[in-house]
């Protein structure tokens, strides 16, 4: 499934952080937003998974439609498009009073009405996904952080979705936990996954991604392969960024 | 040495004798001395004093003081004498000194104009759910449960023949004579029931070391009713009847006025207050207090919930409303909140003409005042959790496709739970605490049964320390559960 957004422009108060940003991810792409901090990357994708409002542009994801709207108006909670995309966060956000399989089946059997062997199956089969099968009756608080975020994509992974949004996810996790939350992430690419990705993690991007993205003030700065945009960008200020990322 | 005599006789001289101080309580009620809209402070005992104050030539002064404290009062020495009805008693005697009585009581049961079912204490004691009102420490509270008479103590006559009349909570008033001639006398909806019984004598009380005044005191009451001043003043009150004949100079309590028969068997049986006795009733004021704060705690939290909300969810209007009735409820004492419930609420339906009484019993009506208070602090503890459950789990649920109410009940609602739980424990044990003001509206609990029981026994340090004891083994229980709950569930922990 692909994402389109097109002319999207936000301002908090008066501060525009994001400018008139046109993107596309085709469908089963990966596409990988780099860019120095507050130049609009994780707002970006807080506005296509509709948990913020735009003010002006126009989101589509296969068939559903995000349109611009007040801001005091706004719910998070009203979005169809969750329907179709799933969002993992830096924090990861587990629900800390539930175990971990009840983090992946709430979502599912509250809102998709699944019966409770359903979800506990449908629940079971992700977290052997993501190999986590043997902590099903754990506490978030007993996971490590690469094992929290991991759980956080089988939730994400239990609606469903064809398209994930994935926002600095292995930012608060200590190197040698990366590759086991990234290397997950290139399983689903190989199933087909559509994944757009902020992060700051070059080599991933050079092995994995169809498409990179230089983000900077709120636009689309430069768009290509990786190679391309990590080893000769045409911008000065893509070269001086991916210089100071490898240092 | 010879400058300094005539010099102190001089200063002796240019300096008014210094005052004595009088105590008693003006919430008592009239007669005896209390606050008359119009004329101040009056009252039969009053006129009494400004008698012998001639008499001794001497200035009295009024000190405010609670019936119930008189006699501990007397013994600390806050003031010289107290004289505030106060009844010639055998545990009081051995205690103080009285002086030689100033008027002959007894006393009067006093029904609604319109019963018909018993107009004795015997009727009324055979008449099964008949509830009699009276005040705390009298000898009529003594009298009633000797006859093991069903009572509800009251602080003062006001009180008791209020609810009597208005609300409708009791059945009948037993007190002395002097405040059912004052208070029911004149009430059309009230009648007396039967002949005044159970004499006895109010006298002044001094501290037993004070023998030097109390001489002086009594030879002034025996002026006094030499020269007919205390008849005069006794006839001016409506108080002289032919009892008060009885009351000539010289006259001795101790050999001739025995208190009559019922009276002072029930001083004898008052004599032995064992541990046996009064450990029963401590405990079963204990279980009054238990349901109390299990009562009213719920109905704080019932009411909390929605409160907090509101306060953060509501329309703007539903959120001022919370805001109001949060601000109202914890910026009122909650001893006035009882007040109002109990005894206001049924005279507003009454000048309000409503048909329906609002006479609410005592335990609801204390399990309402504490709820409402306890739901305001309730409400903002709840909010304050609420508030502290990170935004991002909101988040991750709305990105899961959950609803606003789903993603409350299921996950900020069980995790804001847990971050209350430790200051919502500490609340209970507060409120554990604060029932106590419950004694107010007549409600029995434990510390009310304490004051009871103190002032009939006099043990105020025996009974004081196990009554402590009893609070005691309750909430420190409560308290360390609240600080276990408040390391378990700390945030660095979940």
């Amino acid at each position: 499934m692909n994402i389109k957004a097109h002319q999207i422009c936000k301002t908090f108060g008066k501060r525009p952080v994001l400018d008139g940003l046109t993107l596309d991810v085709p469908s089963g792409e990966t596409v990988v937003i780099i860019g120095p901090s507050g130049s609009g990357k994780s707002t970006f994708l807080r506005c296509l998974n509709g948990l913020q409002s735009i003010d002006s542009g126009t989101i589509q994801v296969g068939d559903h439609k995000l349109e611009a709207s007040n801001e005091k108006r706004f719910s998070p909670f009203s979005s169809e498009i969750r329907k179709v995309q799933g969002m993992i966060f830096q924090d990861f956000n587990l629900f800390p009073h539930i175990s971990v399989l009840g983090n992946v089946t709430e979502a599912p059997a509250r809102v998709l009405k699944h019966n409770q062997a359903d979800a506990r199956n449908l629940g079971l089969e992700l977290l052997k996904k993501v190999g986590l099968e043997s902590h099903a009756n754990h506490y978030p608080s007993q996971l490590s952080g690469g094992q929290k975020q991991r759980v956080a994509i089988a939730r994400a992974l239990a609606m469903k979705p064809k398209v994930l949004l994935c926002d600095e996810v292995t930012s608060s996790l200590d190197p040698e936990l990366k590759h086991e939350v990234l290397d997950v992430l290139e399983k689903l690419k190989s199933e087909g996954m559509t994944l757009l990705m902020v992060t700051h993690e070059i080599g991933f991007a050079k092995k994995a991604a169809d498409k990179v993205v230089f983000l900077a003030e709120g636009k689309v700065v430069e768009e290509g392969p990786p190679q391309q945009i990590l080893e000769s960008p045409e911008n000065s200020r893509i070269r001086t960024f991916i210089s100071k990322l490898m240092s | 040495m010879i400058l300094q005599i005539p010099l102190m006789l001089l200063l002796a001289l240019a300096q008014p004798p210094t005052p004595l101080i009088w105590a008693a309580d003006e919430e008592g009620g009239a007669p005896y001395v209390y606050r008359d809209n119009k004329l101040g402070r009056v009252g039969f005992e009053l006129d009494i004093i400004n008698a012998l104050a001639e008499e001794l030539k001497r200035p009295i002064e009024f000190k405010q003081y609670a019936f119930d404290s008189l006699i501990p009062g007397l013994l600390k020495g806050d003031f010289d004498f107290a004289m505030n009805g106060l009844e010639i008693n055998e545990e009081r005697q051995e205690k103080i000194r009285f002086s030689k009585p100033y008027y002959i009581y007894r006393q009067q049961l006093v029904t609604r104009a319109d019963e018909k079912r018993f107009n004795t204490l015997l009727g009324c004691k055979n008449t099964l759910g008949a509830i009699v009102g009276t005040m705390d420490g009298t000898q009529a509270e003594r009298l009633l449960n000797q006859a093991k008479i069903p009572i509800r103590t009251y602080s003062s006559s006001t009180e008791a023949y209020s609810d009597l009349v208005s609300a409708g909570r009791i059945d009948a008033v037993f007190l002395d004579l002097p405040m059912a001639i004052s208070y029911a006398l004149p009430n059309k909806r009230l009648q007396f029931a039967g002949k005044p019984t159970a004499r006895g004598f109010y006298a002044i009380g001094f501290h037993p070391k004070n023998e030097t005044l109390a001489k002086e005191v009594d030879a002034a009451i025996d002026a006094l009713k030499t020269n007919s001043k205390l008849r005069s003043i006794l006839v001016k009150w409506n108080l002289w009847d032919e009892c008060q004949e009885e009351l000539s100079p010289g006259f001795l309590f101790e050999e001739e006025g025995r208190p009559n028969n019922i009276t002072h068997s029930i001083l004898e049986e008052n004599q032995a207050w064992t541990i046996n006795r009064y450990l029963p009733l401590l405990l079963e004021g204990t279980w009054v207090t238990i349901q109390l704060t299990l009562c009213s705690f719920a109905l704080a939290l019932v009411l909390g919930l929605p409160l907090s909300l509101a306060r953060l969810y509501g329309s703007p209007w539903l959120k001022s409303l919370a805001l109001l009735y949060v601000e109202f409820f914890r910026g009122i004492p909650v001893l006035l909140l009882l007040f109002f419930l109990y005894f206001g609420l049924p005279a507003i339906a009454e000048s309000s003409g409503l048909n329906i009484s609002l006479a609410l019993s005592p335990f609801i009506a204390a399990t309402l005042g504490l709820g409402l208070n306890y739901a305001a602090y309730e409400a903002e503890t709840f909010r304050a959790a609420i508030q502290s459950v990170p935004q991002g789990q909101w988040e991750a649920a709305a990105s899961l496709g959950m609803g606003k109410s789903l993603t409350f009940r299921r996950i900020i609602f069980p995790q804001a739970m847990r971050i209350a739980l430790p200051t919502t424990t500490n609340d209970l044990v507060a409120l554990f605490k604060d029932t106590s003001i419950a004694s107010v509206v007549a409600l029995v609990e434990l510390n009310k049964q304490y004051q009871i029981l103190a002032k009939s026994s006099l043990k105020f340090v025996e009974l004081g320390l196990i009554t402590a004891l009893l609070y005691l083994a309750l909430s420190v229980p409560l308290g360390r559960l609240a600080r276990a709950l408040e390391k378990k569930l700390a945030p660095e922990r979940r």
